[in-house]
């Protein structure tokens, strides 16, 4: 745009100077055509008397005056017909009419003024400026509608694209070459992406899978082992027992990161309206044997008819969670609160403070306290699924009490 | 009772086999689909213990045609895949329970008993034990003609120790058998541990003989003899 403008403004100077230069020569043109009729005039009838008529003074010399070229000249006359002073050219010569008389001839001409030259020059130029810029714009866009339409259908199957799911294998056919280039990479790097992905999964499911088969025949090989007690001292049964007990966390473990793929992959993606204060109050009546167990009071406040769209075994799974972790970060003769209002879950307990930084809570293996039993992965996956259902929870502590707040 | 074992792993078909042998099952393995059909349709079987990852088929297909053919056979399924939608597409098919690896042994056991008592002994829900008779449709144990008022935990405890006579059965197995899989382990010995107790104390206290006994360091084994 600016260099359009730039360029026309020296495109105007140059026609300006041409246009002024043309003019300024036919003006001496004309003056001397007019010149010429006026000595053939001269000629024929060799006046004696000074001749005045608009545009043109004859006066008659006596035989001293010299003959001369013609010179030209600016000057400034009073137009006739305008009644004003204009700028006029001027042509003055002396002649020697017929070898016996001189005369000087002068000649006006009403100069073409430069400010109307450069009134017409403007002019003409910013039309033709606009009526290009119009005919530009209308050309782009047109172009852009036929020319870039493949590619903004590339952009739009890029953007689209997930390697989670299926995308289309198809690109708008263009002419364009570099369209055809951009596409065919573009297509091979979205199947490498969803290849690589594919497998990643399908391993991340089989290792998980195929784990639970070796554990199940240690397991009951360790069972059968047991069976034979009569032989077992107690020393080795203790052993085959803390063996079983590792091969539960091993097959825990699977499960759980089975189970946050399984997540992640949104396999879990049965929505429907789920009643949460039936399902709080369940899980409440299910943990208070534990809590009795562990000497840990648990006071709750449960809002009726609490109703969240979500998947039932993930918002299950997300209250277990919860409270198995209020549980097991406690101490005896501690405290658990449980609230349930209309948007939002609250899970307070008393424990001790966490040992790692508050902001890596969620991350995988993070354990905020030593406790064995603690694989590192509840409150991920209570957070994989909060992400999942777009809720938000956070962490706070005051009080020397966790708080985990979920709001829907 | 008859039950074929259809798993393609065959230290674990080993493992169920020598167990339930003891228990005086009739066990055959079929380690692929193929050989299954062709046991079906070779011999009767009460029970078809079956794993859902096959080499050469999927579980679920060989369950579609067990319904068609030999609807009566009652099936377990045994599956890796902990996967929700495998355990309900199994039970929609008429699969009689589902069972996720790793088990415990016993708790295959159980959980096998529990489907054959629904299936062929219709009518006759209790479980004898000596003075102890425990009725599974009203939940009630009686100690010589003395109901037991126990919780309904202490019961499920009671029945999976019955179901297991003579057998170690660990707090792990017994833990997970009572709360599934989502409890601390560290937590759920002291559970299994304060059940057992009370559970003791009221059969004894009913007049019963106590017939837990404490392997140590391991768990509890259900027995006659002292």
């Amino acid at each position: 745009m600016l260099i359009s403008s730039l360029v026309f403004v020296v495109g105007a100077m140059f026609s300006y100077n041409a246009m002024s230069r043309e003019i300024t020569l036919e003006e001496r043109y004309f003056l001397e055509e007019r010149l010429q009729s006026a000595i053939r005039y001269l000629e024929r009838r060799m006046p004696t008397e000074e001749i005045r008529r608009e545009k043109l003074i004859i006066t008659p010399l006596d035989s001293t005056a010299q003959e001369t070229e013609p010179i030209f000249s600016d000057t400034l006359v009073t137009h006739i017909t305008l009644q004003r002073i204009e700028p006029h050219s001027k042509l003055d010569v002396i002649k020697k009419i017929n070898d016996k008389a001189y005369y000087k001839i002068t000649l006006y001409d009403l100069v073409v003024e430069e400010d109307d030259i450069k009134d017409a020059v403007q002019e003409s130029m910013v039309k033709t400026y606009l009526l290009l810029f119009v005919v530009t714009l209308v050309l782009s866009l047109i172009a852009s509608f036929y020319v870039f339409g493949p590619f903004q259908k590339t952009l739009d199957i890029i953007r689209n694209f997930s390697v989670k799911h299926e995308f289309e294998e198809f690109f708008p056919n263009t002419s364009t070459s570099e369209f055809k280039k951009l596409n065919q990479f573009i297509m091979n790097m979205m199947r490498g992406a969803r290849k690589d992905y594919l497998a990643l999964k399908e391993f991340s499911e089989n290792a998980s899978h195929e784990i639970q088969t070796p554990l199940s025949i240690a397991q009951g090989k360790l069972e059968l082992l047991m069976e034979s007690n009569d032989e077992l001292t107690e020393e080795q049964m203790e052993l085959i027992s803390s063996a079983l007990y590792a091969l539960k966390r091993l097959s825990k473990l699977g499960n759980s990161l089975s189970l946050l793929t399984k997540i992640e992959n949104q396999e879990f993606s049965d929505f429907s309206s789920v009643d949460m204060t039936k399902l709080v109050s369940r899980f409440l009546f299910d943990f208070k044997e534990l809590v009795e167990l562990k000497e840990i009071k648990m006071f709750s406040e449960v809002s009726p008819d609490v109703q969240v769209t979500g998947n039932l075994v993930l918002l299950e799974l997300l209250v277990t969670n919860l409270l198995n972790n209020a549980v097991r970060h406690n101490h005896s003769g501690g405290e658990i609160y449980v609230r349930l209002m209309t948007n939002k879950l609250e899970v307070k307990n008393t424990g001790e403070a966490l040992k790692v930084d508050a902001n890596d809570i969620f991350n995988r293996f993070k354990k905020g306290s030593d406790n064995p039993d603690s694989l590192g992965l509840g409150l991920s996956i209570v957070k994989r699924i909060c992400t999942e259902h777009q809720f938000d929870i956070k962490y706070t502590r005051a009080d020397e009490q966790h708080c985990f707040t979920v709001s829907w | 009772m008859k039950l074929l074992v259809v798993e393609d792993h065959e230290q674990l078909s080993t493992n169920i086999r020598t167990y339930l042998n003891q228990e005086g099952y009739v066990c055959e393995v079929a380690s692929n689909y193929q050989q299954a059909v062709e046991k079906l349709y070779a011999y009767q079987y009460d029970l078809v213990a079956l794993d859902l990852m096959l080499p050469d088929g999927n579980g679920l297909d060989l369950l579609k045609a067990i319904k068609e053919n030999w609807p009566h056979l009652c099936v377990l399924i045994i599956s890796a895949k902990n996967a929700l939608d495998d355990k309900i597409q199994g039970l929609n098919l008429g699969a009689d329970d589902y069972l996720p690896k790793p088990f415990h042994l016993a708790e295959l056991n159980a959980r096998l008993k529990a489907i054959f008592r629904r299936k062929n002994q219709q009518g006759d829900n209790s479980v004898r034990f000596e003075e102890i008779a425990l009725n599974t449709d009203n939940f009630e144990v009686k100690i010589n003609e003395t109901l037991l008022d126990l919780t309904r935990k202490e019961f499920e405890m009671l029945q999976y120790l019955l179901l297991n006579q003579n057998r170690v059965l660990t707090k792990q197995s017994i833990a997970e058998h009572l709360w599934g899989d989502y409890m601390d382990t560290a937590d759920s010995f002291d559970f299994v541990y304060q059940h057992i107790k009370n559970l003791r104390k009221k059969i004894t206290q009913a007049g019963g003989n106590d017939y837990i006994h404490t392997v140590y360091g391991v768990g509890y084994k259900f027995k006659k003899s002292a």
